[in-house]
């Protein structure tokens, strides 16, 4: 039993590294149909996996801290300290932004505060805004990370079977997608909490384009926001899964090919 | 991503010995591998820290150092090698550092309000996190925090494995050279990072909801 189980994370790691075969992919496919506690582990895996794209997102650029010049009479570069050294960068925050970015600074704080003291008055919560909350993920959001990670896909459904029971253990309804010369299903990735617990990603390719598509159940009427910056976003509901498409092509390349799956591939 | 062929690394000094070619690297070729390296380095840093937040910093405070100590690298040795070392030392110097500020006088009291408060922190995260399919049922973030405690419990070398062979799907080849370890080494540590991490995740997932101080 402890060696099985000891396989089953071997397993795990070896797809989440990207070193299984064909056959051993199939296998722990399999075994996850079978065994909720091993779909567990890999959803649990996948989850963790994105979490940490989410909790390390690199920055846009980490800049060399000093100026480096060339001295007309040295041999070789020589060093400028930096203005504001990494060390002292927090202390030197103030120094740096102009009067009226610390005018705007005091005007926030007393709307706070002012916000602060009539809410506790009114013995509400509606003037204070949660500084827990983040802000949530957006389709454009998402879409730009999904472009920096190349698209790369999360995990992939190797057969119309897969890709429907996937969609039907998710949503409750099973639909495939049907071939075409100019269009490839890459794969799936995780959109957690776009549109709620459950949001799907498909990444499709179609003449060197990237497509990508949002999956929901129809019947719970949310929305995403158009992206923006050029990416169209057309929408389809085919067997009660809401479809959004978002590329920078005018019309919808992979919806008309969306087709309901026959109940019996979702099933378990 | 470096760009550079993985060599195996000069060994690299900080008391300030000369390269051993006798070469200097010119200002520019440091700026040109520094953006090619930062990537890597960022990585490492949020490895060593256990955070994103920070690592940004220890990497241009590593920028300084190394541009300081020039004259110790041969350019004909692997330079993100170099760096990785003295990123390393910066980041576990400020970890140190940290550490230290840290460290103040014990007051029954208010060790006692801070248990009391950890408590009930944690009822409220183990009231929440994934269902059976392990599916998120609460908010992201409150998950994401889970995954950061799991990642902050592994050993350094095991998250730092972990982060660039997730976060930058770095080669073992080139794990192995920045942090100093054998290749073998550096996929056990990714393996058993992530096991780890999906059974803090599950283990959590099977404590009753309300926690047992109810």
């Amino acid at each position: 039993m402890t060696d099985a189980r000891e396989n089953i994370h071997e397993l795990i790691d070896a797809y989440l590294d990207g070193r299984l075969s064909k056959e051993q992919h199939a296998r722990l496919l399999d075994l996850s149909r079978q065994d909720h506690s091993v779909a567990a582990m890999m959803d649990a895996a996948r989850r963790a996996e994105a979490s940490l794209h989410r909790s390390f997102t690199l920055p846009a650029d980490v800049p060399l801290p000093t100026s480096i010049e060339r001295s007309p009479t040295a041999s070789g570069p020589s060093l400028r300290r930096p203005t504001h050294p990494p060390a002292a960068r927090k202390a030197g925050f103030l120094r740096s932004r102009p009067r009226w970015m610390y005018a705007a600074a005091a005007a926030i704080l007393l709307t706070g505060a002012l916000a602060y003291m009539l809410n506790s008055g009114m013995g509400g919560s509606w003037l204070i805004p949660s500084t827990s909350a983040r802000p949530g993920p957006t389709a454009a959001g998402v879409y730009a990370a999904l472009k920096k990670k190349s698209f790369r896909p999360a995990f992939i459904c190797e057969n119309d079977e897969q890709f429907a029971s996937f969609l039907a253990e998710r949503f409750g309804h099973g639909a495939v997608i049907q071939r075409a010369d100019n269009v490839r299903i890459v794969g799936w990735d995780y959109a957690d909490g776009l549109l709620g617990e459950a949001t799907a990603v498909i990444l499709a390719l179609s003449e060197g384009k990237n497509i990508v598509l949002f999956v929901d159940e129809s019947r719970c009427k949310r929305s995403i926001a158009p992206p923006g910056n050029g990416m169209n976003m057309h929408r389809a509901v085919v067997n009660g899964l809401l479809f959004y498409e978002i590329s920078d092509s005018a019309e919808p390349v992979v919806l008309p090919l969306i087709r309901p799956a026959p109940p019996i591939l979702g099933g378990q | 991503m470096a760009s550079e062929d993985i060599q195996q690394p000069n060994t690299p000094s900080m008391a300030g010995t000369s390269g051993a070619s006798g070469q200097r690297l010119s200002a520019d070729d440091f700026a040109r591998r520094f953006r090619d390296s930062w990537r890597v380095l960022w990585c490492i840093a949020a490895g060593e820290l256990g955070d994103r937040s920070g690592a940004e910093d220890i990497v241009q405070q590593a920028a300084v150092v190394a541009l300081e100590r020039l004259d110790d690298f041969d350019p004909s040795s692997n330079f993100l090698a170099w760096m990785a070392q003295i990123v390393r030392f910066t980041a576990k110097n400020e970890v140190q550092k940290v550490r230290r500020r840290r460290t103040s006088a014990a007051d029954p009291v208010a060790i006692d309000a801070s248990r009391s408060d950890d408590r009930e922190h944690h009822d409220h995260r183990h009231a929440m996190p994934i269902s059976r399919a392990g599916n998120l049922l609460d908010d992201q973030a409150v998950f994401d925090d889970h995954v950061l405690t799991a990642l902050r419990s592994l050993d350094v070398v095991a998250r730092s494995c972990l982060l660039l062979r997730v976060v930058l799907d770095s080669p073992y080849k080139e794990i192995s050279l920045v942090l100093g370890i054998p290749q073998g080494t550096a996929m056990s540590h990714v393996d058993r990072a992530r096991r780890a991490l999906r059974e803090h995740l599950l283990a959590r997932q099977d404590r009753p909801a309300g926690g047992a101080s109810r």
